[in-house]
C-alpha cells in the first residue's frame, strides 16, 4: 500500500523534525529550566511519531506492543530525569532566567 | 492524611503479587518476541514481582481500567500540543518566552496519584514540577506566565482524580485567577 508507506514516511520525518527541535531547543533556550522543557516535551512527541510511524509498518502483535512498551518506557524516563535534574538545580539555587520586558506581550 | 498502607492483609498483598507477575510476564513475552525461552523468564518474572512488593508495598491506589482510554485520549492529545508549543517558541526568532516558578498546593491525595501529576504535567504544554514540599505545595516551573498554567494542572489534577477514582481535596484557594 503506497499510502501507508507515504503516511509512514511524513510522521517518521515528523518525528526527526521534533528530535532536531528538541535539540536546538537546548542550544537556543536560556537555563536549565527551560532547556529541560525542550528536551521533555520535543522528544516524547518525536519518539511518539517515530513509534506511530513504525506501528503502521508492524508486522506482528509482539512487535507493535514492544515498539508501545520502548515509548512508554522513553516517557516515565524523560518525565522522571527532568524533574530530577530541575529538582537538583532548585536545591542548589540555580535561579529561573526571567524575560526582561515583562509587560510586553 | 493516615497511613494506611500497612492496613492491606495478606489476602491482598498475594494478589497484587498475581497481578504484578501476570504484568512482568506480559513484559517478558513482548521483550523476548515469539521466540520466548520461558526456563529464564518465569522465575525471573517471579523474582522481580516478589522485589517489587518490597520496593513499593501495595497502596491503597488502584487504577480504573475503564478510565484509562480517556486519560490516554487526554495525554496524546497535550503531547501532541506540547510538543507543538516547544518547537514554536524554539523556532521563533524572538524566543517568546516568560518563564515563571509558581507554587500550587495539591489537591489529589499524597501518593501514586500525585506522582502521576507531576510526571504528566512535566511532559504537557509549559509546565514543569520542579519540587513538592512538606506541605504537599508543588512547585512548577512555566515556560510562559501568561498561560493559564495554574487551570491546565487543576484540569490534569481532575482527570487524574478520575483515573484513580479519588477525591480531590480543598487547595485553600490556590493562585488561580
Amino acid at each position: 500500500m503506497i499510502l501507508i508507506e507515504l503516511l509512514q514516511a511524513l510522521l517518521l520525518l515528523a518525528g526527526v523534525g521534533f528530535f532536531l527541535v528538541g535539540t536546538l531547543g537546548i542550544l537556543r533556550f536560556p537555563d536549565v529550566y527551560t532547556r529541560v522543557h525542550a528536551l521533555t516535551k520535543a522528544d516524547n512527541l518525536g519518539l511518539g511519531l517515530i513509534v506511530f510511524g513504525l506501528l503502521l509498518g508492524a508486522g506482528s502483535v509482539p512487535v507493535a506492543l514492544k515498539l508501545l512498551l520502548v515509548w512508554g518506557l522513553a516517557l516515565i524516563a524523560s518525565a522522571t530525569a527532568g524533574y530530577l535534574v530541575a529538582r537538583a538545580a532548585r536545591r542548589r539555587g540555580v535561579r529561573p532566567w526571567r524575560a526582561r520586558n515583562w509587560e510586553n506581550g | 492524611m493516615t497511613e494506611q498502607r500497612h492496613a492491606v492483609d495478606r489476602a491482598s498483598r498475594v494478589g497484587v503479587y498475581l497481578l504484578r507477575l501476570g504484568i512482568l510476564l506480559a513484559v517478558w513475552w513482548i521483550v523476548s518476541g515469539s521466540h520466548s525461552d520461558w526456563w529464564f523468564g518465569l522465575p525471573l518474572a517471579m523474582v522481580a514481582a516478589a522485589l517489587s512488593l518490597w520496593l513499593a508495598p501495595p497502596a491503597r491506589f488502584l487504577l480504573r481500567p475503564h478510565q484509562i482510554p480517556q486519560f490516554a485520549g487526554f495525554f496524546l492529545w497535550q503531547s501532541l500540543l506540547a510538543g507543538w508549543d516547544v518547537a514554536k517558541r524554539t523556532l521563533n526568532p524572538a524566543l517568546p518566552l516568560q518563564p515563571e516558578i509558581l507554587r500550587l498546593p495539591m489537591a489529589l491525595p499524597p501518593g501514586a496519584p500525585t506522582w502521576w501529576l507531576m510526571l504528566t504535567i512535566t511532559l504537557l504544554p509549559g509546565t514543569l514540577s520542579v519540587r513538592l514540599n512538606q506541605q504537599h505545595v508543588l512547585e512548577v516551573h512555566c515556560l510562559d506566565a501568561r498561560l493559564d498554567v495554574a487551570g491546565s494542572v487543576r484540569d490534569t489534577e481532575a482527570h487524574l482524580a478520575r483515573l484513580f477514582g479519588v477525591q480531590l481535596g480543598p487547595t485553600e484557594a490556590g493562585p488561580r485567577q
